[in-house]
C-alpha cells in the first residue's frame, strides 16, 4: 500500500471541512474525489502535500497521512517531492518561468538532479504530454490548454510516485481533456497513483473508485 | 550579439555606468556616458523607444522635477530675470541638466537587463555568488510588475463595466477611484504570491542546499573582451572626471 490516510480532519477555526476521513492507495490505482464548492476537495490537496503552514496545520489538521508507512510530517521536502507531484487547477498559478524548458526544469534542479538526467526527464515529460514542439517556447505565448500541458509535465519531471491533479480538466477543450486523461491512465499503469480531483462524470470514469466529499462530515458516522 | 552576451558583462556594464553616472558631475561627462548607455542597449537591441514609451509618466516626473529644481537653485550668470529676481541661472540650469542626464542614465542602464531573460540572469547572479534564494527573489520580483499592472487594469475594467468611464473623471475622483483599486489589488496580488510560494514549495524549492543548473553560464573571449574593455574606458572616465575636479567627493 504507497498511501494510507487515517482519520484525517481539517477545520479553518470553527468551521469543520472534512472529518474522520480514512483511505487507502495502491499502486496502479485511480483514487477520484468529488464534491460540492467548500467540500474540501483543494484543501485536501493541500493536506496531503503538507501545503499547510506548521502553526495552521497544529491547531486545524488531525489525524495522519502515511506514504509507505512513513508519516508525511517526518518527511523532508525532497522525499515528499518524490512522494507527491500537485498539478494545480489553473497552470497560471502553477507555471512563473518564461520558457516551457525552465518551467520544466525548475523542480529537478531544485531536486538536485543532474544535468543529462534533467535533460532526459524533460524530454521525456514532453513526449508523455505530447508538447515536444513547445519545448522552448514562451509560457506567455501559450493556449489555456497547452499550459495546463506544460503544467502537467513540469511536475512529470520531479517523477512523483503519486500524482495528485486538483480539476486539471475545468479549464480546456475537449480534445486536450481527452489528452489529459490518457496521460493519468498511462501514469497509473506504469505503477504510480493517482488522486484525482473532478466535478467532470467522464473524468471520474477513469477512476478506480471515487470518494464524494461533503462540508462538514464526519465520516466516522 | 543579444544572446551571446554572458549576463554577468551586462550585470557589469549596468555597475560601471551607474556608478559613473552618480561619481560625475559635469554635463558633457554625463552627456557621453549616456550615449554610451544608449549605444550599447542598441547593441544589445533592447527596445528603447518601447521602454520610453512605457516609461513617458515617469518621465514627465523627471522633467518635472528638473523644471522645478532649475527654477529654484540660484547662482552664477542670469539667464532669464523677472525684475531684480533670478527666474532661471546658470547653477539651476547646470543642476537641472545634471540630474536628467544622471537620471536618464540609471534608466538607459536598467534597460541593459532587459535584454536578458529572468532566469539568464538568475544564471549569471549566481555565478557570482549570490545565494539563490536572493536572485531567484529578485527575478520573481520583477515578475510581479505586469501581475500588479493586470490586476490594476482588471479591477479598472471591472469599474468601467459598472458605467464608469474614469478618463472623463476629474482629477480628485480619479485619484479617489484609484485609491479605491490600490487595496484590492494588492491584496490580490499577495494572494496570487502565495499560490505561487504553493507552486515553488511542491516543486522542491530549497529542498537541498545544492541545486543543479540546467545551463551552465560559461564565459566566452568575447565576454572577457567586453569585460576588459569597459574597465579601461571606464577608469579613463574617473580619471578624467578627477583631472577636472569634476568627480562628486562624498
Amino acid at each position: 500500500m504507497k498511501l494510507k490516510v487515517n482519520r484525517l480532519g481539517l477545520k479553518y477555526g470553527k468551521d469543520v471541512i472534512f472529518n474522520n476521513l480514512s483511505f487507502e492507495l495502491n499502486e496502479g490505482e485511480i483514487l477520484a474525489f468529488k464534491g460540492l464548492n467548500g467540500s474540501g476537495k483543494s484543501s485536501l490537496c493541500s493536506c496531503l502535500t503538507g501545503l499547510f503552514e506548521e502553526d495552521f496545520a497544529k491547531d486545524n489538521i488531525r489525524g495522519e497521512i502515511l506514504y509507505d508507512n512513513i508519516n508525511l510530517n517526518n518527511m523532508s521536502i525532497a522525499e515528499k517531492c518524490n512522494a507527491f507531484g500537485l498539478i494545480f487547477q489553473n497552470p497560471d498559478d502553477q507555471l512563473f518561468s518564461p520558457l516551457v524548458i525552465e518551467e520544466l526544469a525548475f523542480a529537478p534542479e531544485n531536486l538536485n538532479v543532474p544535468r543529462e538526467e534533467i535533460q532526459r526527464r524533460i524530454d521525456l515529460a514532453l513526449k508523455t504530454c505530447k508538447i515536444e514542439h513547445l519545448k522552448n517556447a514562451k509560457i506567455n505565448t501559450l493556449s489555456g490548454g497547452e499550459k495546463q500541458l506544460v503544467a502537467i509535465a513540469s511536475i512529470l519531471t520531479m517523477q512523483p510516485q503519486i500524482l495528485i491533479a486538483d480539476e486539471i480538466t475545468s479549464r480546456i477543450d475537449k480534445e486536450k481533456i481527452d489528452d489529459i486523461r490518457q496521460i493519468l491512465i498511462d501514469f497509473a499503469r506504469s505503477g504510480k497513483s493517482v488522486i484525482m480531483i473532478s466535478h467532470n462524470e467522464n473524468d471520474l470514469k477513469i477512476a478506480s473508485r471515487v470518494i464524494v466529499l461533503e462540508r462538514g462530515k464526519n465520516y466516522a458516522n | 550579439m543579444k544572446k551571446r552576451i554572458d549576463p554577468r558583462v551586462k550585470l557589469l556594464f549596468i555597475i560601471l555606468l551607474t556608478t559613473l553616472a552618480v561619481l560625475a558631475k559635469d554635463v558633457i561627462y554625463m552627456s557621453i556616458i549616456l550615449v554610451v548607455g544608449i549605444v550599447i542597449n542598441l547593441c544589445l537591441k533592447t527596445d528603447i523607444l518601447y521602454a520610453i514609451k512605457r516609461l513617458r509618466h515617469f518621465l514627465s516626473i523627471l522633467i518635472f522635477i528638473a523644471i522645478v529644481q532649475s527654477l529654484s537653485i540660484k547662482g552664477g550668470r542670469v539667464l532669464i530675470p523677472i525684475g531684480n529676481t533670478a527666474l532661471l541661472s546658470t547653477k539651476g540650469l547646470q543642476f537641472s541638466l545634471e540630474f536628467l542626464l544622471r537620471m536618464s542614465i540609471i534608466v538607459v542602464s536598467g534597460l541593459i537587463a532587459t535584454s536578458t531573460d529572468g532566469r539568464e540572469m538568475i544564471d549569471g547572479l549566481l555565478k557570482l555568488h549570490m545565494p539563490y534564494e536572493l536572485a531567484f527573489m529578485t527575478s520573481i520580483s520583477l515578475r510581479f510588475i505586469p501581475v500588479f499592472s493586470e490586476e490594476f487594469k482588471t479591477r479598472l475594467n471591472a469599474i468601467s463595466m459598472r458605467g464608469i468611464d474614469i478618463k472623463k473623471l476629474s482629477l480628485p475622483k480619479k485619484i479617489r477611484v484609484y485609491a479605491y483599486l490600490i487595496s484590492p489589488t494588492i491584496s490580490g496580488c499577495i494572494m496570487r504570491s502565495e499560490v505561487l510560494a504553493k507552486s515553488m514549495q511542491v516543486r522542491g524549492f530549497r529542498a537541498h542546499p545544492k541545486r543543479t543548473m540546467l545551463r551552465e553560464l560559461k564565459m566566452g573571449i568575447l565576454d572577457y573582451t567586453l569585460v576588459l574593455i569597459s574597465l579601461l574606458i571606464a577608469a579613463a572616465f574617473l580619471a578624467g572626471m578627477y583631472k577636472h575636479g569634476i568627480l562628486v567627493t562624498f
